[in-house]
């Protein structure tokens, strides 16, 4: 694909296809520069006040790359304690149930 | 299901779930368990998802669990070992995923598919991160300092592992080199020889983050028109 006219993968059609249309060349350069009270909305939601929110201009995987995790932990304590019951649960299971039955219990953790 | 319906974890969520697929891990230790584990996380997240994949072992990574860090570091080794990795889904060429939606579509929705099913290939993690970044894909492209943040956990938690520090490079310097099946473009294998030069140099995880960040075209003539293949 040539790139002639715009290297800035950011500024690519499936992009602004999201955006169906309701966007100014103005409004992209705003989005860049990331000022004004766009940004600190964004900043308020990077901080997890609003954790259904999405920050403008950028794609949903990279705002849950971006989620906290550990925030408010110590250095030093955070650790994974691991759920004993359900590791024996697991661990009495035949291999292929098991890690089926991982699966179900990790993503029903995150909803 | 779309990334976009779900909403971002919360801490409390990606702890949680980070918590169960390290115990998941070490309910057996039979290695080809713990991959099939992986796997089957993936596969039931779907090609959206898979970032959250990403993020469930970026929490790993910034835990100070380093039982926790060696469980998954060596189930990517196994992967490694295997050919096998657990890896999401990127269109090449911009191609747009086909819309969920019932409503009407717009002509738009289909740019890149005018002559059949969107050209993709599963990436690993590091791969995923570096083509996500770099090339026109069906997501936004990712962020520099997003880039950055998660390659870089992501390093520390394979150095957890001897065969993923040994494996992961080689493979990437071996992926920089194939310019022949059309999956990276020049400047991803740019990206992926650097990250793999400095990994196998045994520069910090941060320095090689970095290094992937600074690689650039260096044999290329300022007045030449580069196309992005």
């Amino acid at each position: 694909m040539s790139t002639i006219g715009s290297s800035d993968p950011h500024l690519n059609r499936v992009g602004l296809d999201r955006l169906d249309g309701q966007v100014s060349l103005e409004e992209l350069r705003g989005r860049d520069q990331g000022t004004g009270a766009g940004q600190a909305t964004g900043l308020e939601q990077l901080r997890g006040t609003a954790p259904d929110a999405r920050t403008p201009g950028t794609d949903a995987g990279e705002d849950v790359l971006n989620a906290a995790a550990w925030d408010g932990v110590p250095d030093g304590l955070r650790m994974l304690a691991g759920d004993q019951g359900f590791e024996a649960q697991l661990g009495a299971m035949e291999l292929s149930s098991a890690a089926d039955s991982a699966a179900d219990a990790i993503l029903s953790a995150i909803g | 299901m779309n990334a976009h319906s779900h909403p971002v974890p919360t801490p409390t969520e990606l702890r949680a779930a980070a918590d169960r697929l390290v115990s998941a891990l070490a309910a057996h230790s039979d290695p080809e368990y713990r991959l099939t584990v992986l796997k089957r996380l993936v596969r039931r997240l779907g090609e959206d998802r898979y970032p959250l994949f990403l993020r469930l072992l970026g929490v790993v990574a910034e835990s100070d669990d380093a039982r926790a860090q060696r469980l998954l570091a060596e189930t990517f080794g196994t992967a490694l070992r295997r050919m096998d990795m657990p890896g999401g889904a990127l269109s090449s060429w911009g191609a747009a995923r086909l819309p969920d939606s019932t409503g009407p579509l717009d002509a738009s929705a289909f740019s890149g598919r005018f002559f059949g099913a969107t050209p993709q290939r599963l990436l690993g993690p590091v791969e995923y991160l570096t083509v996500w970044h770099l090339q026109r894909t069906q997501r936004t492209a990712l962020g520099a300092a997003t880039f950055r943040t998660a390659l870089s956990r992501m390093i520390a938690l394979l150095n957890r592992s001897d065969d993923a520090r040994a494996l992961y490079p080689q493979k990437l310097a071996a992926d920089a080199q194939n310019e022949l099946e059309g999956a990276y473009t020049r400047a991803t294998r740019e990206r992926l020889a650097a990250i793999a030069a400095a990994w196998k140099a045994g520069r910090s995880p941060d320095e090689v983050a970095q290094a992937a960040l600074d690689a650039q075209a260096t044999d290329t003539p300022a007045h030449w028109v580069v196309r992005d293949l």
